[in-house]
Order: C-alpha cells, then sequence, then structure tokens
C-alpha cells in the first residue's frame, strides 16, 4: 500500500496547482468587462457564424466509405500473424476476401462515390 | 482482484447506458451511437466470457461483430443521410410523417 | 471436409451471383434492368436446386450450419419469394422513379441472409445472416432517396432493426458466458445439465428474454411491432411485399430454432411468454386492422396477426406444430405476395393504389384482378378450400394437441373478427361503384406473378399433401432428443 503514497501525493499536488492556476487569476486580477472580452475566443480571429456549425455533407460520404473499407482490415491482422501455418489455403481464402471488397470499391467508383460533390 | 463478474458488470452498465440513450435521446445520430455502445457492451461480455472460459470463440466473435456494427454503421450514417437531404433535420420527434 | 464443401456449396454459388449481379448492374446500359433482373430470379433458382441437391443432415464448420431439411424447405421459400418479388419490381421500379440496378442485388443479398437465418446452427451465424438479411432490406426500404416517406420507413426500421439486434447480441453473450458456447446444441445441452440458480437463473432469464425481444421485433410481435406498419406503407409496395413475406419467413426460421432447440431447457419460463405474446399479437393486429383506409397499413397489421397465429404453433412446439408453422408460413407467403403483386400490378405514379376506397368497383374494370385479390383476401381470413384455411387448420389442430384450448379458442374468435376487413375490401372491390378515373391496366410480369400465387393458393388449400409432407419430414429432425 505505500508504494503508492507518491502516487497520492503526485494526485494531491496536480489537483492543488490546477484549483490554484485557475482561481488565482480571479483573486488577483482587476476585472473590466468589454465588448471585445465577451466574444467567443476563436483563436485570435474574429468570431464569424452560429456557434453550432455544422459540417458539411460531403464528408459524411467520406466517412460512410472509410467505416466499411476500414474495419475490414481486423481480418487481416490475426491472418497476417498466422499467415505462414495457413500455407495456400490462407492466401486463397484472403485473395477472395479482397476480390469481394475489390467488388465494393469498384461499385463505389463507378456510381461516384469518390466524387466530392 | 478484478474478475470476469467485473467486466460484466461494466458491460451491463454500457448497455443500460446504451439502452437508456436510445430511448430518451432525439437525435437519431445520437440514437444510433447509443445502439453502438451497445453492441460494444456486448462485445465486451464476449470477451470476459471467452476469458474466463478459456476459449478463443468469444474473441473471434468480437471480429464479426465488429464488422457487423461497421456496416451498420455505414448503412444508418447513409439512411439519415439521405433524410437529412430531403427534410434538413435528424430529430426524431421531428420525422413523423407517417404516424408512429 | 468433402461434406463441408457441398453444405456450404449453395450459399457460395449465391454470394457469388449476388456479386456477380453487382457487377454486371455497373456496367448495364438499360435503365430498366430487367436482364439483371432476371440474372437474379435465374440465380436464386440455382441456389434453391443446389441446396436440394446437396441437402445433407449434419452440420458442418464446427456445428455452424447445416444444410438440413429445414434449411433447404426455408431455402426454397425464400428464393421463390425472393424471386416473386425480383418479377413484381421489373415495371414497378422505373414507373416509381427508382432507377437502381443494386436493388436486385440487394434483394438477392436479403434472401442470403434469410437461407443463412435458417441453415445456422450456431447464434452467431444466426446473428450475421440477420444482419447480412436486415442491412439489404433497410436500403431497399430507402430506395426511393427523393421520397421522403421512403427515408422515413427506411430510418425507423433501421434504428428500430438497430436496436433489437443490439439487444440480441447482448442477449447471445450473456447465454455465452453461461454455457460456453453459441452452438443451439451445445447451449441446450449446457442449460439442461446444470441447475441455474441464483443470479445465474436470473442472469439466464435476462439472456432469453433479451433472444426474444430481438426476435420479437424482427418478426413484428407486439408489443415490439410498431416500426411494421409504417415501415410496410413508406416502403415501395415490393419491397413490402418482401418484407412481408420472406423476412418474416427468416425471422420465424431463426426464432423456432433458437426457441425449440437451445432453449428447450427454459420450455416452462417461455411458454407463458410465448402463449401471452401470440395472444396479444393477433388481438392488436386484427383489431387495429379494422380501422385502416390504406390497404399498405391494413395488410402490415394483418401481418402482425398473422405473426400471432404463427406463433400458436411456436408456442405448442411439437413436431405437429413445427412443421404446420412450415406450411403456413408457405401460404401466407403465396397469399400475401399476391395481395401486394395486386397493389404493385395496378400502381402508377401520381395514381397512388394503396388506399382502399382506390379499389373501388375493381370487379367492373379489371375482373381478373379483382378476382385474385378478393381469393388472397379470403385465404387470409382462413375460408376454405383455399391455403390460409389449411394452414390455420393445421397450427390449431396442432396447438389442441399440445394443450392449448385457451390459445386457439382466442385464434379462432380473432379470425372470425378478421373476416370484417378482408371482406370489406372484397365488398368495396365488388359491390362499389368504380371511379370516373379508373386504374390503368396491370401490368404483364406482376400479372403473372399474381396468377401463379392465385395458383398456389388454391392448390396449398386443395392438394396441401406435398407441400405438408416435405414440411413435416423438414422439421422432424430439428427438435433433439
Amino acid at each position: 500500500m505505500s508504494d503508492y503514497i507518491p502516487v497520492l501525493i503526485t494526485l494531491l499536488l496536480g489537483v492543488v496547482i490546477v484549483a490554484a492556476m485557475s482561481n488565482l487569476n480571479r483573486l488577483l486580477g482587476p476585472r473590466k468587462m468589454t465588448a471585445i472580452k465577451g466574444e467567443a475566443f476563436e483563436c485570435g480571429n474574429e468570431a464569424t457564424g452560429p456557434g453550432w456549425g455544422r459540417f458539411s455533407i460531403k464528408f459524411y460520404m467520406v466517412a460512410i466509405l472509410f467505416i466499411v473499407f476500414d474495419v475490414e482490415v481486423v481480418f487481416m491482422y490475426p491472418w497476417a500473424v498466422i499467415y505462414r501455418e495457413l500455407g495456400v489455403f490462407g492466401f486463397v481464402e484472403m485473395a477472395v476476401f479482397v476480390l469481394v471488397l475489390a467488388v465494393g470499391y469498384a461499385f463505389a467508383w463507378r456510381k461516384g462515390a469518390f466524387e466530392w460533390r | 482482484m478484478i474478475g470476469t463478474v467485473h467486466y460484466l458488470a461494466l458491460s451491463a452498465v454500457l448497455f443500460s447506458i446504451g439502452a437508456v440513450g436510445a430511448v430518451v435521446r432525439r437525435n437519431v445520430i445520437i440514437i444510433f451511437m447509443s445502439i453502438e455502445l451497445m453492441l460494444n457492451a456486448a462485445n465486451l461480455a464476449f470477451v470476459a466470457g471467452s476469458n474466463s472460459l478459456g476459449s478463443m470463440n468469444g474473441q473471434s466473435i468480437v471480429f464479426f461483430v465488429m464488422t457487423v456494427a461497421a456496416a451498420e454503421a455505414a448503412v444508418g450514417l447513409a439512411v439519415i443521410l439521405a433524410l437529412f437531404r430531403n427534410r434538413q433535420t435528424v430529430a426524431a420527434d421531428e420525422i413523423a410523417l407517417l404516424k408512429w | 471436409m468433402t461434406q463441408a464443401i457441398n453444405s456450404g456449396l449453395p450459399l457460395i454459388v449465391a454470394c457469388s451471383w449476388a456479386l456477380l449481379l453487382i457487377v454486371v448492374e455497373m456496367f448495364s446500359g438499360d435503365r430498366r434492368f430487367v436482364g439483371v433482373a432476371w440474372m437474379g430470379v435465374i440465380g436464386l433458382a440455382v441456389t434453391a436446386a443446389m441446396s436440394v441437391h446437396y441437402a445433407s443432415v449434419p452440420a458442418v464448420y464446427g456445428n455452424a450450419l447445416a444444410l438440413d431439411g429445414y434449411a433447404v424447405y426455408f431455402n426454397l421459400l425464400a428464393c421463390t419469394l425472393g424471386a416473386a418479388a425480383m418479377l413484381l419490381s421489373i415495371d414497378y421500379l422505373g414507373d416509381a422513379g427508382i432507377v437502381r440496378g443494386e436493388y436486385y442485388s440487394l434483394m438477392f443479398f436479403a434472401v442470403i441472409g434469410v437461407v443463412i437465418m435458417a441453415a445456422a446452427t450456431d447464434l452467431i451465424v444466426m446473428f450475421i445472416g440477420l444482419e447480412t438479411m436486415s442491412m439489404a432490406v433497410y436500403v431497399l426500404a430507402g430506395i426511393r432517396k427523393s421520397d421522403l416517406r421512403s427515408n422515413e420507413a427506411a430510418l425507423k426500421y433501421f434504428l428500430l432493426g438497430a436496436l433489437a439486434s443490439a439487444l440480441l447480441l447482448y442477449g447471445v453473450a450473456l447465454l455465452y458466458t453461461i454455457t460456453g458456447s453459441t452452438v443451439l446444441a451445445d447451449v441446450s445441452k449446457a442449460l439442461s445439465d446444470t441447475q441455474h440458480a441464483g443470479a445465474d437463473h436470473l442472469v439466464l432469464l435476462l439472456a432469453t428474454g433479451l433472444v426474444l425481444i430481438g426476435f420479437g421485433f424482427k418478426i413484428a410481435a407486439v408489443p415490439f411491432h410498431l416500426w411494421a406498419p409504417d415501415v410496410y406503407e413508406g416502403a415501395p409496395t415490393t419491397v413490402t411485399a418482401f418484407m412481408a413475406t420472406a423476412v418474416k419467413a427468416g425471422g420465424f426460421a431463426a426464432l423456432m430454432r433458437t426457441v425449440l432447440v437451445a432453449l428447450a431447457p427454459m420450455r416452462a419460463e417461455l411458454a407463458p411468454v410465448l402463449w401471452g405474446a401470440a395472444a396479444v399479437t393477433m388481438t392488436l393486429g386484427n383489431v387495429v386492422a379494422l380501422r385502416q383506409t390504406s390497404l399498405k397499413r391494413m395488410l402490415a397489421y394483418s401481418s402482425i396477426a398473422h405473426t400471432g397465429y404463427l406463433l400458436v404453433g411456436v408456442t405448442a412446439g411439437t413436431n405437429e406444430a413445427g412443421s404446420s408453422v412450415l406450411f403456413y408460413l408457405a401460404a401466407y407467403g403465396a397469399m400475401n405476395i399476391g395481395a401486394f403483386g395486386v397493389m404493385a400490378a395496378l400502381a402508377r405514379r401520381g395514381r397512388g393504389c394503396e388506399k382502399i376506397s382506390d379499389f373501388s368497383g375493381l370487379a367492373q374494370t379489371h375482373p381478373a384482378m379483382a378476382c385474385a385479390m378478393a381469393l388472397f383476401m379470403l385465404s387470409l381470413t382462413g375460408i376454405p378450400p383455399l391455403g390460409g384455411f389449411v394452414g390455420k387448420l393445421y397450427v390449431f389442430t396442432a396447438a389442441m394437441h399440445a394443450g392449448l384450448v385457451w390459445l386457439v379458442v382466442i385464434a379462432a374468435l380473432n379470425s372470425v373478427v378478421s373476416a370484417a376487413y378482408y371482406l370489406g375490401v372484397v365488398r368495396t372491390m365488388y359491390f362499389d361503384n368504380a371511379p370516373a378515373d379508373v386504374l390503368p391496366p396491370a401490368r404483364p410480369y406482376a400479372a403473372v406473378v399474381v396468377a401463379v400465387a392465385a395458383v398456389v393458393t388454391i392448390l396449398l388449400g386443395v392438394a396441401p399433401s406435398p407441400v405438408l409432407g416435405s414440411a413435416a419430414r423438414a422439421f422432424s429432425k430439428v427438435l433433439l432428443g
């Protein structure tokens, strides 16, 4: 249990320092509210547009394609690990799998899913 | 010591959060995220079971569930996208052309 | 090894065929996709023929899949219904503004999903079949991308379907942690060998409940039926025809194997739940159907009511009841494909053919279509000598033999109530006057499908023994012990 005492101390110090830093300003600093200060902070740029911005619908198209083709890789990791043990059979199986994916890829391509519009 | 029961309890908690989210939230994308959370709770239960039973089956099942979840996400996003293009909304209670 | 390949061959060929369909569709110049549709129909025929040829009882791939009689029966049923829906779609799609060749490959994949669900002897394989089917149907329901009702139907079906899948999967995961397996026979053995008491028993009940809820959504059993009327109404009519028949058959294929094989040791706990679900489902379906003015919605509630009748058979759970459920699904498929087929045959863009009033005076303008529709309505009511009657008779008789007297009484009363709305359609067609703007002539492909469905409905009523015999043989090896 005593092993954890340094961890506990670090944790406490962390909490205290963060709490102090974020509240010292409120205690010591002068408070003058101006119009500029009341604006939303947007990395130094002038804030424009509504706070709840929407992403263009085009990004969803990319997301959909990404999800589909990304997750298929989970089948490739275990396959790659025992590739030598599987031999030719494993190679043919993965080739078939990739072929199926390729049909899907060709379909997406042909239907214009990769075009940015 | 953290044992199988703890993992299962965590998965039950995740599942409940997902189930409640799916029922009470109104943004369809968040409803969908809640459902994905439920699927992942099932994944956790499979891995925990696989670990305690000493069999690999549960872990390989997870691969299939992940793929199914991804396919579901793709189809779901596409369906939501098609609706959004026509309606400009993702709030479930505004989508009531056909009465529930 | 050879047997493993042989049992899997029909599925492998079906999947390759569906992929080929995508490739052909990509380069097809024909905007009506007649060739693609016919290729799909031929592929389904090949799949069905191969499954008959390679049928064998033992399960393969580590007890995950069995091309036994049960699987072959559902394979034939799903392929026939899928082919009928594809033929119905040929002229319907172009007119409805759906210029999408992938429609046919999606429908093919949905049929493959049904086949996997029926052949699966492992809960996870069953889950994958269910998802294959569902995901294809989610897209099919929303395939009319610019139509708001189609969008909405797809969204509702998707959200509730995904929720149901998640519940089902969690139930399977819990069953796995309790029994250590997802193979149906092993789950059953583990459940009957060990007494689960206390917390374990509670978890077991929870798992069983989740699995039941998951399937309940898919077959639209009350109280998980809310999606059905909306989705049936919003989806294109040909897709609705497919959903009401093939998808429901798939749901029952999986439900029966799960409940009667894997969860057989839980029979005592399950029986009252199934009893209640059957009674409530058919009553609610019929009562709400009485008030519908849209034929599509009415048929949706009617399909909920029929889920209730089919659940009567599942509740009985004997060999006799199981085989009569299989027969009922075939008869139900024929008459429902027919009824939706009439709607698809007469529908034209901008000229809806979905309200019951649209059919007034149909007997004067389209005597053949009206006659076929009347036949399907009478069969759905359960009037002899049609397929629907024989199906109901056998399911209810089997339930009587299993001692479910009160449930059969409720079911019989329900059949009487249902006569009111089914015969209402017949009355509208025969005794109301036709409106000034008569419906257009029936489409040729759809007319053929409707004619075949009518003949099958009559044949199943007049000479049920061949199908009944094969249903009995198909079910005979399903139950354990």
